[in-house]
């Protein structure tokens, strides 16, 4: 490409004035569309994401289902056997050998963090009755390194020691306790712990608010009769998106069962997925709307400066200098829209952030302007340009020179 | 001798498939150096197909265009692109000057279009151009806003920025009044004696015609006459 191209397809456009502008126009909007959209999407769904694994581990290995029970019976060939599966009354299940389990765990590449933990049901004592929680024993500090409920408390703080506890503030309202006071779990075989409250946690689900209550592993390990057991095992990985590859592979090698939240949420993300492939239709229908005008004023420039082209052939422009002046213009339109379009698009995106809050006035899902989404969008927006100049950049290149100069 | 700048080579032109008109019917013609060369004939006579054939914007049905002692018939079409670009020039009816631009560019651009890039030696020789056809001080101005027969002029310095061996003009002055037809021939007729550059010049009026060093009339695609004009001596 030579300079001059670039000289006459630049003025070639600002002679064009409210013709440019328009496509001008078109293209910004297009592209202020199609980054509006995704920056909305993107940010509802990390959010999303973020709450979900936020809460839960990206990879946890449990007990295998059936791990210790036996059949009853051997089949004998062409008998069929019905097994069933009771668990054993009063008894959680718990890992096998779990201190290998973590070591393997801890081993993985891709894993950064891994915490055995003990859950289980148990019962909070509130005037004459009992009201159902979930008993957490974790180990505060490898637990937090994987469940970011630090970060999610109100008051307080994570620690356990001296029969502390860690409980949801729906919990709290309810109990009507604070800080400091004490609360009365009971397990199963009737073992109560009286326990004083450490920390009071907004976890933003309403189930874990009401329902878990932290406690050091070793209460927890006790309160649920497991000894020196636990009830599993979690782990955080460096790639979020990766936790299905480690749970496998770990499933392999620690011979126990492995998931990832990805499989404990597979109807959300098939939604997601839905969801962003709708985007981009939309963004495909809005490329090709913005192509189509762009293409539809090149054609007119071509016929309104049909003469000039020719006699531009005339004194020496060959074909591809004629073919690239209206190539270049049509890439001008896409680059130049897209910046004012990604521009105008994360405007909307923070505006909209900014209106729409919930009842407490907080940002429902934060979108943050990607710089991905930005240069996606100018090359996407500069390449429908060019892809919209080839037709008329070709008409143009295409004219016979003695006919254009002489019939228009 | 030197070579001729142009010669045709019985050129024929039809138009058309099934019903073919013949346009121009074996032309042999040659154009010297420094020839100032008039073309008459009726309407429809083929004047227009025969300037583009020697211009290389159109090709012949048969016989050969021979430029500079160079065969053309079997150049691609960059190479026709250079070989026009720099040795031919032209002034058309209408202008198709580059609209939006101003009588400068428009008379730098077969250097620009040449070298790719704008230079400074181009402008000073546009500007030189642009004060022998008396337009210095409009050169900034948007050709838009010229009056025809300042468009004319620029469209002649335009068509001699690469300094070519031949101007093609097919009715430079078919648009302009006779004052101003009369100024924009004289112009042409200085420069030629000037530089030395050549001119074949399509007109209508018979009178205008007859003051140039040579005076062809074509009729029904042929060659009718050729001989020197009125002007042959001067
Ligand atoms: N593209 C074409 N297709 C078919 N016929 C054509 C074409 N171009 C020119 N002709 C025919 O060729 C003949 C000569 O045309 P040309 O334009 O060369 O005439 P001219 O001498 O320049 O006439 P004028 O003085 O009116 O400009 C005309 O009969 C015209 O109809
Ligand atoms: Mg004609």
């Amino acid at each position: 490409m030579k300079p001059i191209e670039f000289f006459l397809a630049f003025r070639f456009l600002k002679e064009g004035h409210s013709q440019t502008l328009l496509i001008f126009s078109g293209a910004t909007a297009g592209v202020a569309v199609i980054v509006f959209l995704t920056s909305l999407i993107v940010g509802l769904q990390e959010s999303l994401v973020e709450q979900i694994t936020g809460l839960q581990p990206d990879v946890i290995v449990e007990p295998e289902d059936d791990g210790d029970t036996q059949p009853l019976y051997s089949a004998q060939s062409g008998e069929q056997v019905f097994r069933r599966t009771e668990p054993r009354p009063g008894r959680i299940d718990e890992i096998d050998q779990w201190r290998p389990v973590v070591e393997t765990v801890g081993e993985d590449p891709e894993v950064v963090a891994v915490t055995p933990v003990a859950f289980g049901p148990g019962s909070v004592v509130r005037g004459q009755m009992l009201q159902p929680i979930e008993v957490r024993g974790v180990d505060p500090v490898t637990y937090t390194e994987i469940v970011d409920i630090e970060d999610r408390l109100l008051r307080g703080e994570m620690r356990f020691d001296d029969l502390g506890t860690v409980i949801g503030y729906e919990l709290a309202e309810e109990l009507d306790v604070d800080l400091g006071d004490r609360i009365r779990f009971v397990v199963a075989d009737a073992d109560s712990r009286t326990f004083t409250i450490r920390g009071i946690f907004d976890a933003g689900a309403s189930a874990a608010n009401q329902t878990w209550a932290y406690v050091s592993l070793r209460e927890g390990q006790s309160m649920l009769d497991l000894g020196d057991g636990v009830t599993a095992v979690q782990a955080t990985v460096i790639d979020l998106f990766d936790a299905d590859d480690v749970a496998e592979r770990l499933q392999v090698m620690t011979e126990h069962d492995v998931s990832s939240w990805q499989d404990v949420n597979q109807d959300l993300l098939r939604a997601l997925r839905t969801q962003s492939a709708s985007t981009i239709l939309i963004a495909v229908f809005v490329s090709i709307s913005v192509a189509l005008g762009i293409a539809s004023v090149l054609v007119v420039t071509v016929v309104q400066r049909r003469g000039q082209i020719g006699v531009l052939r005339a004194m020496g422009a060959p074909m591809g200098t004629i073919q690239r002046i209206f190539l270049i213009q049509g890439a001008t339109v896409g680059l130049v829209g897209s910046i004012f379009g990604s521009l105008l698009g994360t405007g909307l995106a923070l505006g909209f952030n900014d209106f729409v809050r919930d009842e407490q006035g907080e940002v429902i899902f934060p979108i943050e302007p990607s710089p991905t989404i930005f240069v996606l969008a100018c090359l996407l927006a500069t390449l429908t340009g060019l892809l919209a100049a080839v037709a008329p950049a070709r008409r143009a290149a295409k004219l016979d020179p003695a006919d254009a100069i002489t019939h228009s | 001798m030197t070579n001729p700048i142009i010669e045709l080579d019985e050129i024929r032109r039809n138009y058309g498939e099934v019903v073919v008109t013949h346009v121009l019917k074996g032309i042999n013609l040659r154009i010297e150096h420094g020839e100032f060369t008039s073309l008459v004939g009726p309407s429809g006579s083929g004047k227009s197909t025969m300037l583009n054939i020697m211009g290389l914007l159109d090709r012949p049905t048969s016989g050969r265009v021979i430029i500079n002692g160079c065969a053309t018939g079997d150049l691609d079409d960059h190479a026709i692109t250079r070989l026009r670009g720099r040795t031919l020039g032209f002034v058309f009816q209408f202008h198709h000057l580059l609209t939006g631009f101003s009588a400068l560019e428009n008379v730098m651009m077969p250097a620009a279009v040449d070298r790719g890039t704008f230079t400074s030696s181009m402008r000073e020789r546009a500007e030189r151009l642009l004060s022998d056809v008396e337009l210095l001080e409009h050169e900034e101005k948007n050709v838009r806003h010229l009056s025809g027969g300042q468009q004319q002029r620029v469209a002649i310095a335009r068509a001699l920025t690469n300094e070519p061996d031949l101007v093609l003009a097919d009715e430079p002055t078919g648009n302009l009044d006779t004052k101003t037809a009369d100024r924009v021939m004289d112009l042409m007729r200085r420069i030629n004696k000037e530089t030395g550059t050549a001119f074949l010049i399509v007109t209508h009026e018979e009178a205008r015609a007859e003051r140039c060093e040579r005076f062809i009339r074509l009729v029904d695609g042929q060659i009718v006459e050729d001989r020197a004009g009125a002007d042959a001596d001067s």
